[in-house]
């Protein structure tokens, strides 16, 4: 039986070997407007997840629930898996949360109980409205570009340059700080891309996966290959097939690997492990990396034919303290974007809150915006984001930044720690510290003096 | 009402062996326990879908709120007899360790 679907609803993914439990959540589900799948096994799940990993996992294989959870974690995705379990299992549900499930509910559970928390868990899931630029239809809104934010000339520069490459197959290198957004530039590329746009975007986080699986999640592997290959599986790259993949981190890839990752960029071929059979692939690389590649070379981390390879075309992401006229803008998208998650109706931002938030360095860039935006839009409760909706490491910094105007000034504290070190390390004695300072007993006396460091000892 | 009944923890070693027995059974009932709430919840769920069907002030209405009624009746004995279950394993485990240290 078909029943209407809202296109807003996020998709769930019950995994259950019961029948009755599986029929039954199933149907009361459809019946409220979700898009449901069903799966019995984990692999069945995780293939489900390769395919579409924005949906919510709801499983009642309390016994395989941590084993899913590991297995999960793995494919590099954070689906929000709810457990749902009896009186006698919860403490299994609550190791469960501990290694990252989103929630468990004890059965029998009520309908509305468990629509409740998959409706907290479908916040979670990255904002379906942050994707909805990247869609084929008008891609370009007034500071809008495919999902990116901001007016400022170097974000332009950003802008025109997927414009140009967009239907090129030019593999691409993004460098940019933590949190700049990397991913949603790689993302802006893909949707650009009129020939691949309808096909795969897989993103790959190279740090975050151990070194020992990453090239079975690459390339993939053929049953029996190593212990723990139970079955054959595709590689990401596999998976990415007429599409694009990002390689996020791309300097944590080890040598070894890199060597495999230059065949792919160079012939587009490679092999299962395991597998001597020769797979094509049609994809389009983009790497993205927070360190100086350059570096890397010259230090032998880095093969200089990979990077050659991958720079051909570099897009350098500023970081958000360098491009500070796109504050507000960035402001306005993510509180409206989390207004509506946590359905409330903030009108305004006090111009007190805009300074302090300008005067502010972004070390985390967007990222830390968004994550301050919406610790903000939950606390308001007055529909209008003043000083008290921020956290105190926003003041903390504000206030050093305008105690430390010069130079000479944001020299002192690090120059009063190390004085305080050494003395300690001498015992207090302070010709032997001016001694290893570098400086004669006067100086030292006078630093003494000016930092009001009291010693114990008059040696 | 069923009332559930606590052993003694003044047992001695040759009590050890009935406390084995009893603490066996608790986990056979958390096993049950287990066994159980899923059907329960399942049931209570085609319940739910079921009631959307039917008319308002019908028999069969009246009879599927009856059923629901019970279905909460056995879910709040499966939580007594779960948390019973547990204090019994952890009272015997407990009586258990005791006896070894003697």
């Amino acid at each position: 039986m078909k029943y209407p679907q809202t296109a807003e609803k996020t998709n769930v993914l019950i995994l259950s070997d019961d029948r009755a439990a599986k029929r039954s959540l199933y149907e009361m589900l459809c019946r409220n407007g979700y898009s449901v799948n069903l799966s019995d096994s984990i692999e069945a799940t995780l293939a489900h997840i390769e395919e579409d990993p924005r949906q919510i996992i709801l499983t009642d294989m309390h016994a395989t629930g941590i084993e899913l959870l590991k297995e999960v974690e793995k494919t590099g995705y954070t689906p929000p898996i709810i457990i749902l379990t009896s009186y006698g299992n919860i403490e299994v549900a609550i190791e469960s949360i501990k290694m990252g499930a989103f929630d468990y509910l004890v059965k029998p559970v009520e309908d509305k109980k468990i629509i409740s928390v998959i409706e907290r868990a479908s916040a979670k899931i990255p904002p379906i409205s942050k994707e909805r630029p990247l869609t084929k239809g008008s891609p370009k809104v007034k500071g809008v570009y495919y999902g990116l934010v901001g007016d400022s000339p170097q974000v332009k520069n950003i802008y025109s340059m997927v414009d140009r490459i967009a239907n090129t197959k030019a593999t691409v290198l993004l460098y940019g700080e933590s949190g700049t957004g990397k991913r949603m530039i790689a993302r802006a590329i893909h949707q650009a891309d009129d020939q691949r746009r309808e096909k795969p975007f897989i993103e790959v986080s190279c740090g975050a996966l151990p070194r020992e699986i990453i090239e079975s999640e690459l390339f993939g592997h053929t049953k029996g290959s190593f212990t723990g290959a139970i079955i054959d599986r595709k590689g990401r790259f596999e998976l990415a097939h007429g599409g694009t993949m990002l390689l996020d981190d791309i300097d944590s890839f080890s040598l070894e690997l890199q060597v495999k990752l230059l065949r792919v960029l160079q012939e587009r071929e490679f092999e299962r492990v395991g597998d001597h059979k020769t797979m094509k692939v049609d994809v389009r690389i983009i790497a993205s990396t927070n360190q100086d590649l350059k570096k890397a070379v010259a230090e032998g981390r880095f093969r200089e034919d990979l990077y050659y390879r991958l720079n051909v075309i570099s897009i350098t992401i500023p970081p958000l303290r360098e491009r500070k006229e796109d504050l507000r803008s960035l402001m306005g998208h993510f509180v409206s974007l989390y207004s509506e998650e946590n359905h409330k109706k903030i009108k305004d931002i006090s111009q007190e809150t805009l300074n302090i938030l300008a005067n502010y360095n972004w070390p985390g860039n967007i990222r830390e915006l968004e994550n301050i935006i919406e610790r903000a839009v939950i606390l308001d409760t007055d529909n209008v984001i003043d000083k008290d909706d921020l956290p105190e490491i926003i003041f903390g910094q504000v206030a050093q930044y305008k105690a430390f105007a010069s130079l000479k000034d944001v020299l002192k504290e690090p120059e009063k720690v190390h004085i305080l070190k050494v003395l300690k390390e001498v015992g207090g004695n302070k010709k032997k510290a001016a001694s290893k300072l570098g400086v004669n007993r006067t100086t030292l006396y006078n630093k003494l003096r000016q930092y009001e460091i009291v010693s114990d000892t008059n040696k | 009402m069923i009332e559930f009944a606590t052993p003694s923890k003044k047992g001695n070693n040759s009590n050890k062996h009935r406390y084995k027995k009893v603490a066996c059974m608790g986990r056979i009932s958390m096993g049950i326990i287990n066994d159980i709430s899923g059907p329960i919840d399942a049931v209570n769920r085609f319940i739910n879908l079921t009631l959307k069907t039917v008319e308002e002030n019908s028999q069969s209405r009246e009879f599927l709120l009856e059923s629901k009624a019970a279905i909460r009746e056995i879910s709040a004995l499966l939580k007594r007899l779960n948390n019973y279950a547990k204090k019994l394993d952890k009272e015997i485990s407990e009586i258990s360790a005791n006896s070894r240290e003697d």
